[in-house]
């Protein structure tokens, strides 16, 4: 047999790793800044690039997509070629990887925070750079699936099975939820509007925590934890049932984000099911790490590696747990749109994906690098104030969540709202967040230090871009297989286009069974005839809405719980979002919910509290927007507005984008004259008077009939 | 309102059925082909990650 030698791709791995590092700080530091400013509103002064709702998908995105993501990157180039034997198919493929992601996340920071965004969680970035993610993960794939196919181990480690479900899923999630009609570079909508864009975005958001921060992660834990411990994993069934439960149970459970809400009811309970029955796979994948450390736990308490892996396991059980409780619906009445959910979250974020990543930084830099871990002492600080970090973020704000959520259920004994202000169970839980941005403070610490002691790693060693193996090649080796007779898994382990393609099907089977009955409701839709499409000067208002990130803490959302509809007014129905693309039901209630807030004030109450919200309500933590008073209104892209919304299905009257801008200027003229009355000045042509617009028809089409309704 | 959204999807009750049935196939064979698997070679394939690289 001949054998063969060859080079491992040290360079790649480092670069990644390098970049992990790096975002890693930048992702931490906008999410401690924005921490603050839930109780320091003014902190950063009114610059519109620095407000709340810009920065927020900017932590987001960068913590996910740049560190997480480069995290995953570092751990499968690095694993994938050893389990594989053999180095990356292509180099000029890993390159345009690595350099086209950088450019993404740069891309990314450079519109975020400009406002250029579509709204839709964990996915705002726009159409161009769309398109740039999809190719530049096409570009991951092709260059995995050929480095797998050019393999010299016959058989695919669980960890890559993983892998390629990460890669196949992540891929059909990001294009099905991206679809968008654009209107101009920067500005798009959604093809989908209301409940189906609901229905979709959680598909995919749900998803990518499944596919984006648990399976490449999970496939990680099972080439790393053997690795560090020496021992093989627990259970090799195990792992097969876990992944194959993992990936066909996941894709279900979306609809959870959307308990009590317009969704229909059966798509709901599909949600809850399949979530919970996730405990079991979730937790099949926990305890095969853990058990893998059976009589290595010594070896815990000296390697920073096994550490961070323990603890991150152990947290990965937790949330795992966490979130089938929260997708039952008497739990779920009682944790959604508050910080509980921020809690829980960050438990999987900073412990599990955050964890792992340190761990892998451990691992890989000093075997890059030739030379033992610059300082033991300093991986154990690291480790101490993050864990010790991670539970001074998350407790406070399960604590905070739970309080605020009862405050807002809490009736006096004459069956009146206890607290009928919403700001007063806003400030009630400002000493949690407080100690909520300390925790993170501590985790971003202890993460400095571990870039300090991978620096002095990296230098004090000499790096070893290429690392010398041998092995003989695929097919000089003796075919086992065939010599059982029957069926295998392990036969599919070696066919891995089919492998790719049975995995496409277990994640897409969930997918298509929920989203079929929405789509076509699209046409049986309760309709509601009074719901009509948004004035032009309304939509301008609702993109500005959008710009604004102001979905990130309203919801559009009233559930039909009696504590809601007495504070915000009558339940949500499907039929009202039938023209909102996107949809913009939102996730969380820093503030109340603005569904019905159309008519709830007048003109100059909504120009008051835009221009600095301490003045209609003192001790409000929302952010000034004073620049919507300086900002003319851009009206040159209403028209094509119109016309992409018409395309997709919004029923403007024939040729409405040829009179839009007339309707509009008429519209604001009305607005600025109410406001004039009221002793507020202002131009018609400016930004506010378009926001204003907006918010005073949010909810009122079904109101329009009855007494007191705005219209 | 969400009877009639439901009333309204052409064979509706075939989802629940579907579900349930792709759900216990996929794990029955799952199951099957992993209880009835060679425990030897599984053995190899735990080991691995634990090869000479």
């Amino acid at each position: 047999m001949a054998v063969e030698t060859f080079e491992y791709d040290n360079r790649i791995v480092r670069n990644f790793a390098i970049a992990t590092i790096i975002w890693g700080i930048v992702g931490m530091l906008v999410g401690i800044i924005i921490a603050v400013l839930l109780y320091v509103p003014d902190l950063l002064g009114h610059f519109s690039f620095l407000s709340y709702g810009r920065l927020r998908p900017l932590h987001t995105n960068a913590v996910i997509f740049a560190f997480a993501g480069n995290a995953i990157f570092m751990g499968v180039y690095y694993s994938l070629q050893r389990l594989l034997k053999t180095r990356m198919y292509s180099d000029l493929l890993s390159n345009i990887n690595f350099w086209g992601w950088q450019l993404i996340i740069v891309s990314a920071a450079l519109t975020l925070p400009f406002g250029i965004t579509s709204s839709k969680e964990y996915a705002e970035l726009e159409w161009p750079i769309d398109i740039a993610i999809a190719v530049i993960w096409v570009t991951f794939g092709l260059n995995m699936m050929m480095t797998i196919l050019n393999r010299r181990e016959k058989h695919l480690y669980v960890a890559i099975w993983f892998y390629i479900a990460t890669f196949v899923t992540v891929a059909m999630l990001h294009i099905g939820n991206s679809l968008a009609i654009p209107v101009s570079f920067l500005k798009s909508y959604s093809v989908y509007a209301g409940v189906q864009d609901a229905l979709v975005q959680w598909w995919y958001g749900h998803n990518a925590v499944a596919f984006f921060l648990t399976t490449p992660f999970l496939g990680i834990m099972y080439y790393f934890i053997p690795k560090a411990s020496n021992r093989p994993v627990y259970s090799y069934k195990l792992s097969i049932v876990h992944f194959w439960a993992l990936v066909f149970i996941y894709i279900w459970a979306g609809p959870h984000h959307l308990l009590y809400t317009s969704l229909p009811d059966w798509a709901q309970s599909l949600g809850t099911a399949f979530s919970v029955m996730l405990i079991a796979p979730s937790w099949g994948g926990m305890i095969n790490g853990l058990l893998t450390l059976r009589g290595a736990w010594d070896r815990v308490r000296q390697d920073p590696v096994l550490k961070f892996m323990v603890v991150g396991i152990t947290a990965y059980g937790m949330s795992t747990f966490e979130g089938p409780m929260m997708s039952l619906k008497n739990v779920n009445a009682l944790t959604h749109y508050t910080d509980y959910i921020i809690g829980h979250v960050h438990l999987g974020a900073l412990a599990w994906n955050g964890g792992i990543a340190a761990s892998l930084l451990y691992y890989i830099i000093p075997r890059l690098y030739g030379r033992p871990l610059h300082s033991l002492k300093l991986a154990n600080f690291h480790f101490w104030i993050s864990t010790i970090g991670i539970v001074f973020y998350a407790i406070p704000l399960y604590w905070g969540g739970i309080t605020q959520s009862l405050m807002w259920k809490q009736f006096t004994a004459q069956g009146a709202l206890l607290y009928p202000n919403f700001l007063d169970t806003v400030t009630q839980i400002i000493p949690m967040y407080v100690m909520r941005s300390v925790g993170g403070t501590m985790y971003l610490t202890g993460f400095l230090v571990m870039a300090y002691n991978m620096v002095k790693t990296m230098r004090a060693g000499q790096f070893i871009p290429a690392e010398q193996a041998s092995a003989p090649a695929l097919k000089d080796q003796q075919d086992h297989g065939t010599a059982v007779k029957g069926f295998r898994h392990r036969i599919l382990e070696r066919k891995p286009l089919v492998f790719t393609g049975l995995t496409l099907v277990a994640v897409l089977v969930g997918g298509i069974i929920e989203f079929v009955p929405i789509a076509m409701v699209r046409t049986n839709i309760p309709t509601i005839a009074s719901v009509k499409p948004y004035s032009p000067l309304e939509l301008e208002g609702r993109d500005i809405y959008i710009r604004e990130g102001c979905n990130t803490c309203h919801s559009q959302m009233i559930r039909p719980f009696r504590s809601e509809t007495e504070r915000y007014g009558e339940y949500s129905k499907a039929g009202e979002f039938v023209y909102d693309h996107p949809f913009l039901w939102g996730s969380k209630r820093t503030g109340p919910d603005l569904h019905r807030v159309g008519g709830k004030y007048n003109h100059a109450w909504h120009y008051q509290h835009m221009k600095d919200p301490r003045i209609t309500s003192p001790g409000s933590i929302m952010p000034a927007y004073p620049w919507l008073f300086d900002n003319q209104l851009d009206t040159s892209l209403t028209t094509r507005k119109i016309k992409a919304l018409t395309t997709i299905g919004v029923d403007y009257p024939p040729f409405y984008d040829k009179k839009a801008l007339t309707d509009l200027n008429v519209q604001s003229a009305v607005i600025a004259e109410a406001l004039k009355k009221d002793g507020m000045a202002i131009s018609p042509d400016r930004e506010i008077i378009s926001v204003i617009a907006y918010l005073q028809r949010l909810g009122t089409d079904i109101k329009a009939n009855q007494p007191g309704g705005a219209k | 309102m969400i009877s009639k959204t439901l009333s309204d999807i052409g064979n509706i009750s075939i989802y629940p059925v579907m579900t349930l049935v792709i759900f216990f196939t996929v794990f029955t064979v799952m199951l099957f082909l992993v209880l009835k698997g060679n425990k030897a070679r599984y053995e190899k394939m735990a080991h691995l990650p634990l090869e000479k690289e």
